[in-house]
């Protein structure tokens, strides 16, 4: 009658619902799925989403974002006037361009193996954006091994 | 608890959190009887009498599947 976990819903219908606590002030854990921000996220891990101003925003942080029907969840590593570029850790040459107004929450802790982390502290933003900087070496790498 | 594409889904909105990771998937009586429960203190009695009424099934069936129901309720402590 009742079963634990393991259910899998759609991604769209799983953000609607998340878009909807969100809009609650509450607070959101999902669970993270694929390989896109790995090495900083791996699948198994949890992190907590929260609704963000965009004034908020910084380089560094992971965001929710809605992009042509599809949900990502990115770093920010360029904010123009209007656009914000989100890049997958784990891509080496792709960028994702949203407006302002896509980016529907900011990941704010990580929980992975029972501990929490913070995301946003200024070492862990740093780390991430440096791991951007990095990616002609990291293509360099790729090719090579 | 909300209805998602074509499941009945029960979330723990613990505090001011909500995990999506530890969702709950009902099926339709379970779904049903749950609705009619939401938000009020109820005994196997009335569950067993709901389940009776709406779906007309014998007592001990009835009896036998609320247990059960009940059983899985507590262990996952979606009950107060």
């Amino acid at each position: 009658m009742v079963t634990p976990n393991s259910i899998h819903i759609e991604n769209n219908l799983l953000f609607e619902q998340v878009l909807s606590y969100l809009q609650q002030g509450k607070g959101v854990f999902i669970p993270i799925k694929g390989g896109s921000m790995r090495p900083f996220l791996r699948e198994g891990d949890k992190v907590l989403l929260k609704s963000i101003d965009p004034n908020a925003l910084s380089r560094g942080m992971i965001v929710l974002a809605k992009m042509d029907g599809r949900w990502l969840l990115h770093r920010v590593v360029r904010m123009d006037q209007k656009i914000v570029s989100l890049a997958g850790d784990a891509n080496v040459a792709i960028h994702e361009m949203v407006a302002y107004s896509d980016i529907m929450a900011v990941a704010t802790t990580l929980k992975r193996a029972g501990k929490e982390y913070n995301l946003n502290d200024k070492w862990r933003l740093c780390l991430g954006m440096v791991w951007y900087w990095m990616r002609p070496i990291r293509r360099v790498i790729r090719k090579l091994t | 608890m909300r209805h998602v594409g074509n499941d009945y889904m029960i979330v723990d909105p613990s505090q001011d959190m909500v995990d999506m990771s530890t969702v709950f998937n009902l099926n339709d009586s379970a779904a049903w009887l749950w609705k009619e429960l939401e938000g009020r203190e109820f005994t196997k009695v009335m569950m067993i009498d709901l389940l009776m009424e709406r779906y007309e099934v014998g007592k001990e069936q009835a009896e036998v599947d609320v247990d059960k129901l009940v059983e899985i309720f507590e262990k996952y402590k979606l009950l107060k």
